[in-house]
């Protein structure tokens, strides 16, 4: 976070403060207010950022009065449906989620402190857009999508093309995030989360990856592989030479190497005082090492 | 520019004029007067000024007054009826789990969302509750033990 | 081990309930009518010259009551430090230039926290940016940005104020060196040539923040009667109010700091911050309360945090193990000012040399001024730089020697009645035994070398019990009330170390009460009389002692009263249980309460009041031109502390050698403070310095770039966890220490000392490389493992 220019004050600066009652109104507000507001969601990101002066918007626009836009539904047809507001406690905690998509549970788990749980919702964590979010790579795993809604109308694009760079999402003027859907993944579909965190155990990432695996109908070969990796490029991204290397085959040890060792090259880390891009790449390795295997010895 | 806002805390209403910019622990502190909870970071990685939502521990510098209304707020103040302390309070101060009592607020009302959510928590999942909540002068054990103790009596 | 009462047990604290309900208040809690908040401007530049300051605009904000710059405030000097030698280099506004990032420019006072930081913001001050110099062996250079001019004292200095008759000098930072210390035991050349094996290594110590939970700030309030209110955020009164007075040149008998809780200090709060003396300054100017309190960033950025070390350790060791000489070169990394240098340097000789019997020192050290955050105190001063240098080096003397490194510690410690080289006395100590059960309860024996991927390692440290420093000693107050019970007046500072229940547990023991019959008025300065703080662990020792001899003197008063009452010969009287009694025959007895009654009705009105004082070291004094074994730092000369702390610690940890992640497994502090007072305390502090040393060595470190400090929040400056904190055996050995109170001596800062080498040994043992910086990081240890086989 950089320092403030003004002493250092930590306090909030001002804005008006806006309610809206429907997503109609508040992407009408947004585009009004272009470029001079922010939607509010938990705003434990939000409003740290404004504390230090990163961003200072005149206007804030509260979204939780909007009805449905929180709530896990799952059917067979839509798979897994989480409204953006759906706090990550909530995503942690849920039997529904807990049941068919443990990965998610994780994810949401390994997420800050139970109190920023409490209030941090998934929408915030995707909008945010910070590289090491904790949510994104294992939705990106699950080929999730990201609904958005606008005052034109409503579109989709996946999770993995919605961040487009550190704290830039792939939302336009006068957009909103909406719900985040996930499809049922294959039958013989493992997926684990691994995150180092930085220094303490609750603490950012300074590297995660995800492994979303699915076996073949005779549970030897891998038939599809999603290896995606936050915090060490300025979005999370898809290792995609890792992927290729493994699919099709049946995983040893030599070739989880390899695969590993292709994750990390394709890893683009900056240093900071978190950790080193040479450490970073070090760890892509060992964690998409690790990752590969427990995904392969998980019970289906 | 000053929002008139009804707030409820520890189960008494409050009516109070505030800027849309004002976090609720500020609104808790300097215009309720209640002190318990403490501002040590302001950015929601020490959970000093923790308080329960609904009976959520949440933290407070990271919510806007504005957005509180309508919701059950409890501060350290509701934790003991008349002078009747808290079976956890007590067992805090009989384990050594308060040294300066800055961060003892924050434990004391995660500890309290705890155990009303799940009555018997393991070693772990006790550290995992308070995992947010920082303390520099106890290294956690005894107030750990604390809580230990008062989950193994009920 | 004597049985006692109330002494040696583990009394919950007495302000336990205030903490647990909220309704403790410390100084952020406090708020006075017609208010007024303060905030500082700070320096943008790490060396600036200050060409211009317009306040018009700010001034003119509505709600705005005052702005102040150095111009208002003038050249006064203050320092953790300030004598004849090293006078004060620093002032709270800035005058001609500033130094550091965050250096205090100009200060404002508004009706709201808003308005102040919008003048904020509309004060406009024009820069001259000058070279700056970040890194001390380049500052030392020739050539290099000089930060000081010639330092030319405007007033008498402190301890010329305190009674020591040398005249202060201008001070000259040659080199930008802000002062330096050198000591010499023995022949160190000598004791080389006498070795068999040699090392010489250099060891890095970053700085660290305190991390007190409550942030740094005050409450002053100036009324029309001309006294000063203050509430703060401190560690001991004496050295604010004599600073307060001092700066603001107003009598120091018209400060008064009220009691306040204090949440943490860990030795971040000992002396005068600019804030302070701004808030009071600021009243003064607009006659109405002013509160200052830091945010976190601000306090992690602009607050001292601990000193940085250089340290050149070089050791000279016979085969068998026995060190023969050590030579140590200490570069200290001061910042923009001198603070606490001088105390440390030395310190980082004197803590220790009651630990190893080394026949030979040479002790050298230098602290040089650099465009930084200025450093200063933190829990165990320099004992933690030094503990991690020269503690890591007998471990790597210990594997070349092929002797196990318990057993090189064993053979180099000193033994109880040791006379140390200054004259200090080791009347007690307890270090052998603290090692011995250290190893035991850790399973040394069976474990040291024998797990893969798992490391053992060992450290010591030791610690004064007070040192003669302003005030130099303690007193207390202690009277009788009419239901028979006690009120204790000690000017001990509660910042969470349980003085008021230590010293209540006192004041029964001696007077044969209860912990409930001791109402303790504590931490006021009107109030309760001198006091010496509670840094450089003099609380339980001397306040300690105080205030038993104030319970003793009272216990005298109701004695002779009850001989006359009982007509008894007072030696054959007991005193116990709110009673007084006659040996032979219990039931002629008298209660204390009578004795109340009986001193006003028949001796005059006599209320008994008990008086009790000690000064830290005995033998110590100046008076009149005369030094009385008083220590001369510079050159460790002179007697130091009456009593040392002394603490082994024992560290198991296991290295993840794909990630570099350590998981500590086990820490055992094995601690030696004399007679616990009250366990439970004894263990929350020994448990407390475990943790934070894990803090110290896994990952804390102020990132200073350019100047800037990078990590100012506690997200990017992290501390231990609940799910950080391993399992942890507190062992208290208690060698009882004949001159304390009940044999009681240090607790609070010794075992930092040792925990941190032990977990760095136990790293550096399950990596077989080593590692000479802290903290150690996964990067580092990736490395170290990497050297090692390459």
């Amino acid at each position: 976070m950089a320092i403030p220019k003004l002493g250092y004050l930590l306090k909030l600066p001002k804005f008006d403060h806006l309610e809206a009652k429907t997503i109609e109104e508040a992407c009408s507000l947004l585009a009004k207010y272009k470029g001079k507001a922010r939607v509010i969601a938990g705003g434990t990101d939000l409003l740290v950022s404004m504390k230090g002066r990163e961003i200072s918007p005149q206007y804030i626009i509260n979204i939780k009065a909007i009805p449905n836009l929180d709530g896990i539904n799952y059917s067979r047809k839509d798979g897994l449906v989480i409204g953006a507001m759906t706090t990550l406690a909530a995503i942690e905690s849920s039997p529904i989620i807990g049941e068919g998509f443990p990965i998610l549970s994780s994810a949401a788990h390994q997420t800050g402190s139970p109190h920023i749980r409490n209030i941090g919702t998934i929408g915030g964590n995707l909008c945010n857009a910070a590289p090491s979010a904790d949510m994104p790579p294992s939705l990106i795993g699950l080929e999730a999508k990201a609904k958005i809604k606008g005052l034109t109308g409503e579109r989709a694009v996946t999770v993995e093309q919605f961040f487009l760079g550190p704290g830039v999402s792939a939302l336009k003027a006068g957009e909103i995030l909406t719900e985040v859907q996930v499809p049922n993944p294959p039958p013989h579909t493992r997926g684990v989360y691994l995150k180092l965190p930085a220094r303490t155990a609750i603490d950012i990432a300074v590297v995660g990856v995800a492994v979303v695996v699915t076996l073949d109908t005779k549970g030897v070969n891998i038939a599809d592989a999603k290896i995606v990796l936050g915090a060490v490029a300025s979005t999370p991204i898809r290792a995609r030479q890792a992927e290729d290397i493994i699919k099709g085959k049946a995983l040893d040890d030599e070739l989880i190497q390899k695969a590993a060792q292709a994750a990390a090259d394709e890893a683009k880390p900056i240093s900071d005082v978190r950790g080193s891009a040479s450490y970073r790449k070090e760890m892509v390795k060992v964690l998409t090492n690790r990752a590969l295997k427990q995904a392969t010895t998980q019970e289906g | 520019m000053k929002q008139l806002i009804q707030l409820t805390v520890n189960g008494e209403p409050h009516e109070v004029r505030v800027e849309p910019w004002k976090t609720l622990l500020e609104v808790i502190r300097d215009d309720i007067g209640l002190t318990g909870p403490k501002e040590a970071c302001s950015t929601g990685e020490c959970s000093a000024c923790t308080v329960l939502l609904n009976g959520k521990p949440v933290n407070s510098c990271l919510v806007l007054a504005v957005e509180a209304q309508g919701k059950e707020i409890s501060t350290i103040e509701g934790l003991s009826q008349s002078n009747q302390l808290h079976p956890l309070q007590d067992a805090f101060i009989r384990h050594g789990a308060i040294q300066c009592g800055f961060c003892t607020p924050g434990m004391l009302l995660s500890a309290k969302a705890l155990l009303d959510e799940n009555p018997q928590p393991t070693e772990e999942e006790i550290r995992e509750a308070i995992s947010g909540n920082l303390c520099r002068c106890t290294g956690y054990n005894k107030i750990v033990e604390a809580i230990l103790e008062v989950a193994q009596s009920q | 081990m004597q049985q006692y009462s109330v002494v040696g047990k583990s009394i919950p604290r007495v302000d336990g309930s205030l903490k647990a309900t909220g309704e403790a208040k410390f100084t952020v809690d406090i708020a006075l009518p017609g208010m007024l908040y303060g905030k500082i401007l700070r320096s943008p530049y790490p060396h600036a010259k200050i060409l211009s300051i317009d306040t018009s605009k700010a001034e003119a904000l509505p709600g705005v009551k005052a702005v102040i710059t150095g111009k208002d405030t003038g050249e006064v000097r203050f320092s953790f430090i300030d004598t004849p030698r090293y006078p004060a280099d620093q002032c709270p506004l800035a005058i001609d230039k500033v130094r550091f990032i965050g250096e205090e420019v100009a200060a404002v006072a508004a009706i709201s926290e808003d308005s102040a930081q919008e003048a904020l913001g509309l004060i406009e001050v024009e820069y001259e940016e000058l070279p700056a110099v970040f890194d001390p062996e380049e500052a030392m250079k020739d050539g290099a940005p000089r930060i000081h001019d010639r330092i030319v004292p405007t007033t008498t200095t402190a301890w010329e104020d305190f009674g020591v008759t040398r005249e202060a000098r201008p001070y000259d930072a040659v080199n930008n060196i802000s002062n330096q210390v050198s000591i010499t035991v023995g022949d160190a050349e000598q004791g080389f040539k006498e070795s068999d094996h040699i090392r010489q290594d250099r060891f890095v110590i970053p700085t660290t923040s305190h991390i007190a939970l409550e942030p740094h700030g005050a409450l002053a309030s100036f009324d029309s009667a001309g006294k000063l209110n203050v509430w703060l955020s401190h560690m001991g009164y004496e050295h604010k109010r004599y600073w307060l007075a001092k700066t603001l040149g107003i009598p120091i008998s018209k400060v008064r700091v009220n009691k306040t809780y204090v949440g943490g200090a860990f030795g971040g709060k000992i002396s005068l911050f600019p804030y302070e003396f701004l808030a009071a300054f600021l009243s003064k100017k607009t006659g109405r309360p002013v509160k200052i309190i830091l945010s976190r960033s601000e306090v992690l950025s602009t607050c001292h945090t601990s000193r940085r070390f250089t340290v050149d350790v070089k050791t000279g060791v016979k085969r068998d193990g026995t060190i023969m000489a050590q030579h140590i070169k200490i570069i200290d990394d001061a910042g923009a000012y001198r603070s606490s240098s001088p105390t440390a340097l030395y310190l980082a000789h004197v803590f220790r040399h009651a630990i190893y019997n080394i026949p030979n020192v040479r002790h050298e050290g230098v602290g040089v001024y650099t465009n930084k955050l200025f450093t200063g105190p933190k829990r165990g001063h320099s004992l933690q730089q030094i503990s991690f240098a020269v503690e890591s080096q007998l471990d790597m003397i210990a594997e070349e020697l092929g002797i196990d490194p318990l057993e090189l510690r064993l053979k180099n410690l000193r033994k109880k009645g040791d006379i140390l080289p200054n004259g200090d006395r080791l009347d007690s100590y307890g270090l052998p035994e603290c090692l011995r059960l250290a190893a035991e309860s850790s399973g040394w024996k069976q474990k040291w070398g024998k797990q893969p991927n798992r490391g053992m390692g060992i450290g010591t440290g030791g610690m004064f019990s007070g040192g003669h420093n302003y005030p130099f000693g303690s007193a207390a107050f202690i009277k009788l009330n009419p239901d028979g019970r006690f009120t204790l007046f000690t000017g001990q500072t509660e910042f969470g170390g349980g003085v008021d229940t230590v010293m209540a547990q006192i004041a029964a023991e001696e007077l044969g009460l209860t912990i409930d019959d001791i109402v303790v008025v504590s931490g006021d300065s009107e109030l309760c009389p001198y006091d010496i703080g509670n840094w450089l662990s003099g609380g339980v020792y001397v306040s300690g002692q105080a205030v038993r001899r104030a319970a003793a003197d009272a216990k005298q008063q109701l004695l002779a009263y009850a001989a006359e009452a009982l007509e008894t010969k007072i030696d054959q009287l007991e005193i116990n249980n709110g009673r007084i009694y006659a040996e032979a025959d219990p039931d002629k007895a008298v209660s204390l309460s009578d004795m109340y009654k009986y001193g006003i009705q028949m001796r005059g009105g006599d209320p008994i009041l008990g008086k009790g004082y000690t000064k830290a070291v005995q033998d110590v004094g100046f008076w009149g031109g005369s030094f009385k074994g008083t220590a001369a730092l510079s050159q460790g000369r002179g007697r130091f502390t009456d009593a040392y702390g002394l603490a082994a610690a024992i560290a198991e940890v296991e290295v993840d050698k794909e990630t570099g992640k350590v998981k500590v497994l086990h820490i055992v502090v094995a601690d030696d403070c004399g007679t616990d007072i009250n366990p439970l305390n004894v263990e929350g502090q020994l448990e407390s310095q475990a943790a934070m040393a894990i803090g110290d060595v896994l990952f804390e470190e102020v990132v200073i770039e350019e100047g800037r400090v990078i990590n100012p929040t506690l997200g990017d400056y992290k501390i231990p966890g609940a799910l950080d904190i391993p399992k942890l055996t507190t062992i208290s050995v208690q060698d009882y220490e004949p001159k304390g109170p009940f044999g009681a001596k240090e607790v609070g800062e010794t075992a930092r000392g040792a925990v941190i080498p032990a977990i760095a040994n136990a790293i550096c043992n399950a990596i077989g490389g080593r590692i000479y910086s802290l903290p150690m990081t996964p990067d580092k240890i990736l490395k170290a493992m990497k050297d090692e086989r390459g």
